[in-house]
């Protein structure tokens, strides 16, 4: 398994590493805002091969011809995220000194939001949708619904993946996003609109 | 050991309302190189890819192994697919260290033979190489996993003639070994010099399956006003191939056979008048 994975890491390094160290910079700039917007950014290039409207070479088809299974395709590149935004979070913490209690509180949050866009990502992709191009409408809609009235009374801004009104809540709803999308990955995968167009 | 390496029995696959695969069945033993042959369209990929694992079929059941096929079975199992290798910026060198890590039974030695006999380029992107180039990479890469059964998606597409006939050598040998080939393929002269077993698959159903002795056995060519004891399965050309077990007319080619069936009894002649 951890070779597999090791595998896995080499294979994004290669085919996506120059993008993603870009975005990695960037995201030490600490404005949650703009740190939002490139984890979206790295989202959408570490699944690019399930987005069906970014899809160059079916390449979701050329990982299932390697000894890969749906549920290690699905898997590997969230750890793969997990593990940059975690090492990109703890540096943060320590350049600017942030302390325990708050590195771990900013880790906790960009993993939230990052756990919560990447199942988005996949449900739109396993829809047959362009995940690189809802995953924004989605953001749109999630900062739309989260500033709407008074903080206390806006039940969706606690579980909200970008406000977090209520970090457990927030948690609980990205968690669910995950598992959702899981699901409906190892039944479904990703082939719908491809499918249609392939040869058979 | 179970006898059969592969054991496909009534799978069904649909995308959205369309039956691309209508109650498949064929089986593979263990040594064998076994062709799936249909025009294009037929099911041909479809059935590859429900043999290792990116498409689930919605009804029946895939053995690998002797067991219901499961993803761990994936590191005994190479696939060269139609689209051969594609990562972007890969160089020769990184698709060598990929595959040594996703196989256990990775054969470096093996490897490094086709390198130097075809003088690949380890250290250059594999987008950049000739097609030909690609499929050879492709072909080694698969052959040196280790891996006991190969799925091979028109192998030899692109191949100059030279290369082709050390390809087809290459596979032949491999199967020697008691590894096992499924190979879908339209170059059916090729086929039948490698082949032991095959199936043609026409409109997502298989409509003819055997070894490939025992179909030229089971069947016949005869001219079309020739007078034949036996069922007309289809027109080869002038010809007819039929099913006999008379000592008649002359044994047909796995071409002729293949033809035939996906053919039947249709012929199209658009320079054949009645009124001429």
């Amino acid at each position: 398994m951890i070779q597999k994975l090791e595998a896995y890491f080499m294979k994004d390094f290669i085919e996506k590493g120059g993008a993603l160290v870009v975005f990695a910079i960037l995201m030490f700039i600490p404005v949650d805002f703009l740190r939002g917007i490139f984890m979206i950014l790295m989202i959408t290039i570490v699944l690019s091969h399930i987005d069906p409207y970014r899809r160059r070479k079916e390449s979701i088809s050329e990982l299932m011809a390697l000894p890969f299974s749906y549920s290690e395709i699905f898997w590997f590149p969230f750890v793969f995220l997990v593990t940059i935004v975690t090492i990109i979070q703890l540096s943060v913490g320590g350049i600017i000194d942030l302390g325990i209690y708050l590195s771990f509180s900013q880790i906790l949050h960009s993993l939230i939001f990052l756990t919560a866009y990447y199942g988005i990502f996949n449900i739109f992709a396993i829809a047959g949708l362009s995940g690189g191009g809802f995953i924004w409408l989605f953001w749109v809609a999630d900062m739309i619904l989260g500033s709407i009235g008074p903080e206390s009374q806006n039940l969706y801004r606690m579980i909200s993946p970008i406000f977090q009104g209520n970090e457990i809540a927030a948690l609980l709803f990205a968690v669910a996003i995950l598992v959702v999308s899981f699901y409906l990955f190892s039944k479904k995968g990703v082939t719908k609109r491809w499918q249609k167009r392939s040869s058979m | 050991m179970a006898e059969k390496i592969v054991d496909v029995k009534n799978i069904v696959k649909k995308f959205g309302e369309k039956i691309v695969l209508n109650n498949v069945n064929f089986s593979v033993n263990y040594g064998e190189i076994f062709s799936l042959i249909g025009p294009n369209g037929a099911g041909k990929t479809t059935t590859l890819r429900c043999l290792y694992g990116d498409l689930f079929p919605d009804q029946g059941e895939i053995k690998i192994f002797g067991s219901k096929f499961n993803p761990n079975l994936k590191d005994r199992i190479a696939v060269m697919t139609e689209n051969r290798i594609s990562f972007s910026r890969f160089k020769g060198d990184d698709y060598r260290k990929l595959w040594s890590m996703l196989y256990p039974k990775w054969n470096d030695e093996i490897f490094n033979e086709f390198v130097i006999h075809y003088k690949l380029n380890l250290g250059e992107r594999v987008e950049n190489y000739s097609t030909g180039m690609k499929v050879i990479m492709n072909l080694a890469l698969t052959v040196s996993s280790g891996a006991e059964l190969l799925i091979l998606d028109e192998p030899t597409l692109n191949l100059d003639p030279v290369v082709r006939s050390d390809m087809l050598r290459i596979l032949k040998d491999f199967a020697k070994e008691g590894k096992s080939i499924v190979i879908s393929s339209h170059e059916i002269y090729e086929l039948e010099e490698i082949a032991d077993a095959f199936a043609i698959i026409k409109e997502g159903r298989i409509i003819y399956t055997d070894t490939i002795d025992e179909a030229k056995a089971k069947h016949r060519i005869g001219g079309r006003n020739e007078k034949i004891s036996g069922e007309i399965i289809g027109t080869v050309g002038d010809e007819v191939l039929y099913r006999t077990d008379k000592d008649e007319g002359r044994y047909p080619t796995l071409m002729e056979i293949s033809i035939a069936y996906i053919q039947g009894q249709k012929r199209f002649a658009p320079f054949e008048r009645s009124d001429l």
